[in-house]
């Protein structure tokens, strides 16, 4: 797709090029004064062993980062966010590829099938969770009861240390998939018809067509949806924070999670020890996005 | 390359200039300003009291910020709203209710920036933290300058504000846990509706019977995200000495408190299992849960449920019965001008009438600690309060003054409970690992 | 034989399909109509056992409560003006360098579109309290500006108009070139009209994102006339005890406007955002 749209002459207009500077100019100096110095304060916090109160602030070079890695509750955090990107993910993007051959045709009634999956993409993730954990406690809600009455005893969902983590995976999935399915349904439309009316000629059936000329169409859509995917799962906090709060047993404490509690929940609020798991954790998202994108991209083209 | 070279330079020069501005002279600042308050203090003051005797001041808002959401937030409310109507010195509070998790991240930076309100409410184990990093007002001279009788409190409440000897805040309300018991699961199980367990072979004789699955009814909820120091206490064990900064988890006493938790949590699944404390509170509200024990805040809900529960104290064990004491008190954070700071301590003064205390008990059901309110009849007559000024006498401070009580709950001591009431350790290795863990924090 | 093996085939296809798509509609739709009819549940009903999916009683107490409680209106207000304020300012700012990285030829531009993108990789709770910081020393805490600025432009934005802006023909620009257009005129007459769709799904997006946003309004206002409505609604939630009943009808308060937009405008949410099907 980009093949298009590359320059292929790489000479440069100097009248192009300082109002090309003037385009980005209001982006980059946003971007640089409420994003990268912030981030780079807190590169430099990581070093320091400094509290949120920042008062008796001293230099301690990498020891928080020696703290973290002996850490047993980072190590646990991090398998912990592995799990979810790992399940999450392609649970999302697969029920939305799964759907988008029933409903990526233009027409009424999948025009409105998609409006309502796109639903709980409007929805906050606090809305969302309230009303998951409020529908599936095990003591008050409805379905562990509905459950009991057909004879299912005691699924504890959420209060379960071995079903809480799929149980939060489940209901990210459920929020999220309208969204995937609606750039997946676009980027099918966008396939050429000529080439299923050639594939029909072949005698092609339904699930052949999908495998050998919707997958690849879409392929560079799917992948962006997936490096965004594993992007914002890797980061993922507000449903565990809502749902668990990293509970039951720490089954549930994503790295974004256990910065938090340390920075901001537990005194003495360590804020260098959070910044050194913070740069940890970008660090671990970059290296994860560049390997996707060299991959995913890669096998695409 | 150049670009990058550039924009290397600029973030660096920038992020330089941030810090030097940020952190380095608010440091600066607080420590002259600190000095300066106290030499101008006495005479504000002296300027304020005059100000106060011609009734009309000039006018002074105060930024009040507080954890009260829910609907003790609403009394507290109508308190304040109350107070700026008919106060006279011309004083006017504006109140910023935010959940406990946020006040926590933006007071600290807050106070470090300057931009802190000049009042703040929030609970005593808030105060050693911020103490230590320098972070509060000292008000040693509140009962002097206002001329509150400060014998009039009971002094296990007011010694909650004091840090290091130094009084730091005023109370506003005190709190025990108590033994709450469902009476008509109490009558329907076969037990006397009006005599609640007293001691720990009783708790728990009595939750197994009153234990029934099919009816999703449970006889003692024991959440997992709490501490149960009572039940450490009641045996003779404990979590640590914060004087010598000594770990006593290690004890057979423990032992024997955790294994017998286990064993009823476990074996005889008396209590819903992983459930957190809201979700204990639910249950306990819509009837489905006979013995929890918890603070004075679970009064309101339950009788708006129309719940017909009893109050008692914690159970005893062979050591006695014990509760941990917790409460609220107001603190000025550091940097508040003299002006305010003497408009923070009218407020403080109106909130310790008996008249406003009075109110706040009667609405929330927190105990009175008030001596002259205690003789107040309506007070005596008041069931409730009655009841709980009985369960408040076994009120025991834990770990309160001491900066490290949060990270010995969050990282020591919730885990330990956890595993043990979960079942996922054998209560040896529960005690095992919270020891080392405590080992750990304590060499901080 | 084989003709009519083709079509049971078929139908079978089909009746699946139904199936499927019929079965994920109920788990989309039940939750959320469970929050909405249960917003007019009594306090002991919203807790009882067994539970009840429809009220016992309707009422609307809840929202009674809540409207007595906390100032839903002025909070509106305030959210209005920050997601609406954001939304405006970023599209403009998005569009802008998303333009400028697919139609122009600069130098360092790769690096720093790769710098942009390594924004996206930055979890918020990471620059909290710095940022808090640095808005503080702009004198710009618990501001409209300051609410709004740090949001005013982002990498997500610049990456889906910089997709949009290369699908475009390489003839539109050169015409205006020819006819003498500045650059800031070919793009504001020129290529912008012809990126509607693209700029109403992505206006749509920031509005729900900083509509919906909860810490980051909490962190930089201090007053509570500067509260988004999701951060106001978060102070009824109880501190030691959670009022289920209130909670419920302030989450279906803060869901509503939304939800009306959407209602009216899902042709823009769901075909608009589909143009975001971004092409690397």
């Amino acid at each position: 797709m980009s093949k298009t749209s590359i320059q292929k002459k790489k000479k440069y207009k100097p009248q192009q090029q300082k109002s090309a500077y003037l385009f980005i100019l209001p982006s980059m100096l946003i971007l640089t004064v409420f994003i990268f110095i912030p981030l780079f304060a807190s590169l430099v916090i990581s070093l320091l062993d400094m509290n949120i109160f920042m008062k008796d602030i001293s230099f301690v070079g990498l020891l928080n980062f020696v703290r973290a890695f002996q850490d047993s509750r980072v190590h646990n955090a991090t398998l912990n966010t592995f799990y979810f990107a790992v399940l999450e993910v392609p649970l999302q993007v697969g029920i939305a590829l799964l759907l988008s051959i029933y409903v990526a045709k233009d027409n009424k009634y999948t025009r409105a099938l998609r409006s309502v999956y796109y639903l709980p993409f409007v929805c906050s993730m606090t809305a969302v969770g309230i009303v998951w954990s409020m529908l599936l406690d095990p003591n008050l809600g409805m379905l562990p009861y509905l459950l009991r009455c057909i004879g299912i005893e005691s699924i504890s969902f959420l209060k379960d240390p071995n079903l809480a983590m799929p149980t939060i995976i489940v209901v990210s999935a459920w929020k999220g998939f309208g969204y995937t399915l609606t750039l997946i349904t676009a980027a099918v439309l966008n396939v050429p018809s000529s080439l299923y009316e050639a594939a029909e000629m072949d005698g092609a059936n339904t699930w052949q067509k999908f495998i050998h000329i919707t997958i690849p169409g879409i392929w560079p859509t799917v992948s962006f949806c997936i490096v965004t995917t594993t992007i914002s799962a890797l980061q993922m906090f507000d449903q565990a924070y809502v749902m668990t709060q990293g509970g039951p047993l720490n089954r549930t404490e994503t790295l974004v999670q256990y910065i938090y509690d340390r920075g901001f929940q537990t005194a003495p609020y360590d804020l260098g020890y959070a910044s050194a798991i913070s740069v940890y954790l970008f660090a671990i998202i970059a290296v994860i996005t560049f390997i996707l994108r060299r991959f995913i991209l890669e096998k695409g083209e | 390359m150049k670009v990058k070279r550039v924009t290397a330079g600029v973030l660096a020069a920038l992020f330089a200039a941030m810090s030097v501005t940020g952190c380095g002279s608010s440091d600066a600042q607080t420590s002259t300003e600190g000095a300066s308050a106290e030499e101008t203090g006495t005479e504000a003051a002296e300027t304020d009291t005059a100000a106060a005797e011609s009734s009309e001041g000039e006018p002074v808002t105060l930024q009040f910020w507080n954890v009260f959401t829910g609907s003790d937030g609403d009394i507290l409310r109508t308190i304040v709203d109350n107070y700026n109507k008919t106060n006279t010195d011309n004083i006017t509070i504006e109140m910023d209710i935010m959940p406990n998790d946020t006040l926590q991240q933006k007071l600290p930076a807050a106070i470090a920036t300057q931009t802190a309100p000049d009042l703040v409410l929030f609970g005593v184990e808030n105060l050693a933290p911020y103490v230590s990093n320098d972070s509060l007002e000292d008000i040693s001279d509140f009962w002097d300058v206002t001329g509150v009788d400060k014998d009039n409190f009971l002094e296990n409440v007011t010694e909650l504000s004091y840090v290091d000897g130094k009084l730091y805040g005023t109370p506003m309300q005190y709190n025990v846990s108590y033994l709450y018991w469902n009476k008509d699961l109490f009558e329907a199980a076969g037990l006397d509706p009006d005599t609640p367990p007293a001691t720990m072979d009783e708790l728990a004789e009595y939750a197994e019977k009153l234990t029934d699955p099919s009816k999703n009814q449970y006889g003692l909820a024991m959440p997992t995200n709490a501490t149960y120091m009572q039940f450490l206490w009641a045996n003779g064990g404990d979590a640590d000495d914060p004087d010598t900064n000594t770990n006593l988890l290690d004890s057979e006493e423990n032992l024997k408190t955790l294994e017998w938790m286990q064993d009823l949590a476990v074996n005889k699944k008396v209590t819903p299992a992983n459930v957190t404390g809201s979700d204990a509170d639910a249950m306990l509200q819509a009837g489905q849960i006979a013995m929890y024990m918890s603070g004075p805040w679970q009064i309101n809900g339950l009788r708006e449920q129309g719940i017909n529960f009893g109050i008692a104290p914690c159970v005893a064990g062979s050591a006695g019965s014990f509760s941990p004491a917790g409460g609220c008190s107001y603190v000025i954070p550091k940097g508040t001008d003299e002006v305010k700071k003497q408009a923070a301590y009218k407020f403080m003064q109106y909130w310790l009438t008996d008249e406003v205390l009075k109110e706040w008990s009667q609405k929330n059901g927190f105990p009175v600690w008030s001596k002259s309110l205690a003789q107040d009849a309506e007070i005596q007559n008041d069931e409730v309060l009655n009841s709980i000024s009985k369960a408040t006498e076994i009120g025991r401070a834990y770990n309160l003054g001491y900066s490290l009580a949060s990270q010995i709950d969050n990282d020591v001591m919730i885990p330990m409970f956890e595993n043990v009431l979960t079942g996922a350790k054998s209560p040896e290795d529960a005690l095992k690992e919270a020891s080392a863990a405590m080992d750990n924090v304590l060499a901080q | 034989m084989k003709s009519a093996m083709n079509k049971y085939r078929k139908s079978i296809g089909k009746f699946l399909g139904v199936f499927l798509t019929m079965c994920v509609v109920i788990i989309v739709l039940v939750p959320i109509i469970w929050l909405f009819v249960s917003s007019f549940k009594t306090d002991s009903d919203v807790i009882s056992y067994p539970p009840h999916f429809f009220p016992q009683e309707w009422t609307l107490a809840q929202y009674k409560y809540v409207a007595s409680s906390i100032p839903i209106f002025s909070m509106t207000k305030t959210t209005v003006i920050f997601a609406g304020g954001v939304t405006i300012i970023s599209v403009m700012f998005d569009s802008m360098a998303g333009y400028a990285f697919a139609r122009m030829n600069f130098k360092g531009s790769k690096l720093l579109f790769s710098i942009i993108l390594l924004t996206m990789m930055v979890p918020f709770q990471i620059i909290m309290t710095p940022l808090y910081i640095e808005v503080y020393k702009l004198k710009l805490l618990d501001t409209y500006l300051g609410l709004i600025l740090p949001r005013a432009t982002s990498a997500f934005g610049i990456y889906m108009m910089k997709s949009f802006f290369q699908e475009l023909p390489k003839s539109i620009e050169e015409s205006g070139r020819i006819d003498g257009m500045s650059e800031f005129r070919i793009f504001r007459s020129l290529m912008l009209p012809l990126c509607k769709p693209a700029l109403v799904s992505l206006a749509i997006f920031h509005f729900m994102n900083n509509w919906n946003d909860l810490l980051y309004p909490l962190m930089l206002t201090s007053s509570s006339d500067k509260r988004t409505l999701s951060a106001g609604l978060a102070v009824l939630v109880g501190n030691k005890v959670i009022k289920y009943g209130p909670t419920l009808a302030a989450t279906m308060i803060s869901l509503a406007p939304l939800l009306i937009l959407y209602i009216f405008c899902q042709r823009y949410f769901v075909e608009g955002i589909a143009t975001a099907g971004v092409k690397e």
